[in-house]
Parts: C-alpha cells; sequence; structure tokens
C-alpha cells in the first residue's frame, strides 16, 4: 500500500511539471454481463458511457454533456487457471460519429493469502470514417483486497485499486496516458458485485500538457 | 438512423446472451474478521502463552465442518494459523513453508504424491499441519520440535493439470507421501479483476 501512495503521488506530480492543463470530471457507468459457454470459454458483454458535468475547456462553468457510449462483445479463452486471453469489438457511438475498435487481452492473476492482483496486458486498434486509425498498448494491475476475513464472501466488502499505462500512436499522433481508479467494491452475491470509486485519467503528456479527467466511476458486474 | 440500428442489434445480441445461466458445485467456506475480545478464553490463553511478537489477526470461519475460530500472525518469519473450537479448545496448527525450505527427502516425497495423481502441476503454496494436544502444539511452535506424539501432514495447494484440464487443488499428503485428502478449490470470478 506504500508503493501505491507513492505512485499516487507521483502521478499527481506529474500535473507540476506542465503549466497548461485541462480539467474534466464526470461519471462512468457501466455494466458488465460475463457468461459461461463451456469449461474454457466464456462470452463478456458490456455497456458504458461517459457523461460530463464539468470541464475547464468551458470557463469553468457546470454544464452536463452526454459525451458517448461503448459496447463492447469479448469472448474469453482460459489457457490456465489463472491465465485468459480475451478477443473482442467494441463499437463507440461518439458525437453522432461511429468507432470501431478491436481488442485482444492477456490476462494473469496471482492469488495470495489476503489479496488478488491482476495483470492485463492489452493491444487495440480504433478504426472511423472521420480520423486517424488509432493504435494502442495497454498494461493495467489491478489489486483486491477484503474488508474483512481473508478473502471476500457474498455480503462483504473489498477495496480495489488498478492502475494502467497506455501509450497510443497514428499517423500525426503519440501520447501516454496514465489511470488510476480506486474503488470500493461489495460482493452482493457469488456471481454479483457492484463497484464505487473514482476514475482518473491524465493524458496527453507527450504533448506537454496534461489533462486531467475525474470521474465517479460506478461498475455491476454479473455473472451467468 | 444507421447507428441506432446497429445500437438495437447490439443490445438484443446483450440481452440474449445475458439470459444463459451455468451453474457449477462449491465449497462452502465463510470468514470473518473478528475482535480479540468475541474470541472464547482458552483460545485467547493458548494464544498468548505462545508469545508471538507480531499483530494476532482473529477470524471466525463458517465451513461444512461447523464453526471455528483461527488466529493469524506472522512469527520467526513465517506464517502461522492456529484453529479452535467453539469452545476454544485448538483443533489444529499450520505453518506455511516455502518449497525451497523443505528438506530434500520431504520435498521429493511430496512431489512423487503429485506425479501420481497429475500429468503435470505447479506447486502454489505449502503448509505444515499439526494436530495434537495444547501442550504439545504449544512446545512445537515455542521451540520448533517435541518428543510428544502428534498428527503431522502438508497441506499443498497446486494448479495440477489431468488430461488437458488444469485446475487449482488443495491436498493433504502425510509425510511418507500418501495422499489423505484431495479438494478442487472453486476460485472467486475474476470479472472485475479482468474486465
Amino acid at each position: 500500500m506504500k508503493r501505491i501512495g507513492i505512485l499516487i503521488v507521483y502521478v499527481l506530480g506529474l500535473t507540476g511539471l506542465n503549466a497548461q492543463h485541462n480539467l474534466t470530471g464526470g461519471i462512468l457507468p457501466k455494466i458488465n454481463f460475463s457468461e459461461k459457454v463451456s469449461d474454457k470459454i466464456k462470452l463478456v458483454q458490456s455497456i458504458e458511457s461517459r457523461q460530463h458535468f464539468f470541464t475547464s475547456e468551458d470557463d469553468d462553468r457546470l454544464r452536463y454533456d452526454y459525451v458517448l457510449t461503448d459496447l463492447t462483445s469479448l469472448a474469453s479463452l482460459k489457457i490456465q487457471t489463472n491465465q485468459s486471453v480475451n478477443v473482442g469489438y467494441m463499437i463507440r457511438f461518439r458525437g453522432g460519429q461511429i468507432f470501431h475498435r478491436l481488442i485482444q487481452q492477456y490476462n494473469l492473476v496471482h492469488y495470495a493469502d489476503f489479496f488478488r492482483v491482476g495483470h492485463r496486458l492489452a493491444t487495440d486498434q480504433t478504426f472511423s470514417n472521420e480520423r486517424e486509425t488509432q493504435y494502442r498498448i495497454r498494461y493495467r494491475v489491478t489489486i483486491e483486497r477484503p474488508l474483512s476475513g481473508a478473502k471476500v464472501d457474498p455480503g462483504e466488502f473489498y477495496v480495489k485499486i488498478g492502475n494502467e499505462y497506455l501509450w497510443e500512436a497514428s499517423k500525426s499522433y503519440r501520447d501516454v496516458e496514465i489511470r488510476l481508479v480506486p474503488v470500493f467494491g461489495l460482493e452482493v452475491t457469488q456471481k454479483s458485485k457492484v463497484e464505487t470509486g473514482v476514475d482518473y485519467r491524465l493524458s496527453n503528456i507527450a504533448e506537454g500538457r496534461a489533462d486531467h479527467a475525474l470521474r465517479a466511476r460506478m461498475t455491476w458486474y454479473q455473472s451467468f | 438512423m444507421r447507428s441506432k440500428t446497429i445500437l438495437v442489434a447490439f443490445a438484443s445480441l446483450f440481452l440474449i446472451c445475458s439470459f444463459w445461466t451455468a451453474y457449477g458445485q462449491e465449497k462452502f467456506e465463510r470468514e470473518f474478521t473478528m475482535k480479540a475480545t468475541e474470541v472464547p478464553g482458552p483460545a485467547r490463553a493458548f494464544i498468548d502463552s505462545c508469545s508471538f511478537d507480531k499483530k494476532i489477526k482473529w477470524y471466525k470461519e463458517e465451513s461444512q465442518e461447523g464453526i471455528s475460530f483461527e488466529a493469524k500472525t506472522k512469527f520467526s518469519g513465517s506464517w502461522y494459523s492456529i484453529e479452535f473450537d467453539t469452545l476454544g479448545n485448538v483443533i489444529d496448527v499450520e505453518i506455511k513453508v516455502k518449497p525451497k525450505q523443505l528438506e530434500t527427502k520431504q520435498l521429493n516425497k511430496i512431489k512423487n504424491a503429485l506425479s501420481g495423481r497429475f500429468d503435470r502441476f505447479k506447486i502454489n503454496k505449502v503448509q505444515g499441519h499439526w494436530e495434537a494436544s495444547d501442550t504439545t502444539l504449544l512446545e512445537m511452535i515455542k521451540g520448533g520440535t517435541t518428543p510428544r506424539d502428534y498428527k503431522f501432514a502438508y497441506e499443498v495447494v497446486v494448479r495440477g493439470k489431468k488430461g488437458k484440464e488444469w485446475q487449482a487443488y488443495e491436498l493433504l499428503i502425510g509425510p511418507d507421501g500418501t495422499v489423505i485428502r484431495e479438494l478442487i478449490i472453486v476460485r472467486r470470478a475474476t470479472d472485475n479483476i479482468e474486465f
């Protein structure tokens, strides 16, 4: 936990390196459904929206803006008890435009006595008629710990923190984005979890700016 | 209009997939953090006489075998777990060890036992498991050894492959390499870690 604290200070300290920055605030509600079709394969569907209430580009005024909707469909193949590879597709509706994204992921989950650690390495490619194709490679580490007992049981709370690094590139653009997502979660049943917390993103670092986005994240995970 | 059609198609696929269901068999075990003051007196007295120097965490465990209390702490570089019944009588002591800390002969007995059960395996965790009287277990904890009688086994958590399937297992293996018990570990869903 001390290392995570140092990381938070480092990430927030990056903002001091840049004179120009934007700040955006909003919410990120998401529903994630997963369903096992065999011992090794499951299908995952999710719907996520992004909504803003505040952006410093608008002279610091509060203004509601429905930004986008993402619909994602993934197929997950378990290659080991604690490893999986996922491939999928996402369609994004944003500002009257449609974006298509192909997704490839590798997941590794490590089980320790009092917590679980997930590592995810992913690549994705985003296409649209109006913009250049964007390529990304991303790495995320997630740590989950129960607030009671040595493991999370139904009806119990837990804390989870995710830290992700994204490298983006297109023909005319390069960027690095850093994300920090601490949340509180409740395991409602063995197949259902709800989480709420904060999603912080620092982007446009490579351009000499520091754009901050701080949104409330609310997610429902349901397995069938 | 086109974007609306795509949205409806996706939502339909979403709803169709969401009504499929799957069932699995699971081992029942729940743990709750407890305060030391909620634990039966004899259990607290036993822990006090162990002279542990680090913080003790207490848990109440509910399982198919009933209710028990567990004290967990780190002592002399190893994680200890002492289990008590509802009256506070000690049931067993478990000490986590790294496979490389075991004598070669002991490790080979464990590996031979696992080779007899799995096509391939990877050891994730090994615990020494002692069952004996309070006095004997106290001697074991404080001195590392005892001349009195006790029952001993290794509790081993492995990732094991049988045929084409990999699974997580917990095995109880006797000091002579006999497998006393084998259980499949059913893990919690990892959706909130992976996606």
